[in-house]
């Protein structure tokens, strides 16, 4: 995406905290380790510009302090779209639509902002999720993880029952990985 | 250790930061904005500066 839009748009990304600490990585205990971790992840996995938030999340805290958000932020300094997930199709929807704007304006075609709400769903697979974290963080970051999906209430829209299966799916899958 | 940078994933993790998420930062409202450390340059600047310059897209996260 940023090969596509980054000529129009800026891309960048904030390091916030270990969410799934674990033996190889573990929790932030100063800004200079937090510095290592920010430059593993671009080491590893991010191509855009990497900022590292104050050790105690600042920034973090004044736009959520959920693991995975977006957010597009236009010139005036107004949102324009917030997400609590980083979805890659979604966002490249918005970015398509805010181009078509601009060339409405460019038009001199008169526009005018709406309000949308929308619940879209993403993939969720959770073997997937962690076989990457038993890989990159650790046996610890998994049993914590399923610990603490066994208390988990899901959000509004799901069943109360969906942590305490989730974890048990999940206890036989870590019974499986030779660790 | 403070318990933002928590060293177990908490057993109720933070469920307040899903039931706030909505009425935070909302499309339409000012970005919040502050300091950053940009890892390159290993210097301070203001998220703001971004924004000024281009619309961006701003993801968060961690290595885990």
């Amino acid at each position: 995406m940023v090969k596509e839009f980054g000529d129009k748009f800026n891309f960048i990304f904030i390091y916030t905290r270990e969410a799934h600490p674990g033996e190889k990585i573990p929790h932030l205990a100063s800004f200079e380790q937090k510095l290592e971790h920010a430059k593993l992840m671009t080491e590893k996995y991010i191509n855009r510009t990497m900022l590292v938030d104050s050790l105690n999340g600042d920034i973090h805290h004044a736009y959520g302090r959920l693991p995975n958000m977006t957010y597009i932020v236009n010139r005036y300094g107004n949102v324009i779209y917030k997400s609590d997930w980083t979805d890659p199709s979604t966002i490249k929807m918005v970015l398509d639509h805010y181009l078509d704007e601009r060339e409405m304006l460019a038009n001199k075609i008169r526009a005018t902002p709406y309000y949308v709400e929308w619940q879209p769903m993403r993939k969720n697979d959770s073997e997937e999720f962690m076989t990457i974290l038993l890989r990159d963080a650790g046996p610890k970051a998994i049993k914590d993880f399923i610990e603490s999906q066994k208390h988990y209430q899901g959000p509004v829209q799901s069943n109360s029952n969906i942590g305490k299966a989730t974890a048990k799916k999940l206890e036989k899958w870590l019974e499986k990985q030779d660790y | 250790m403070s318990s933002y940078n928590y060293d177990t994933f908490p057993l109720d993790f933070d469920m307040q930061a899903f039931i706030d998420f909505p009425n935070i930062a909302n499309a339409g409202t000012k970005a919040p904005d502050g300091k950053v450390c940009n890892l390159l340059t290993n210097k301070w600047e203001q998220l703001s500066t971004y924004w000024k310059e281009k619309t961006t897209i701003i993801e968060f996260g961690s290595v885990t």
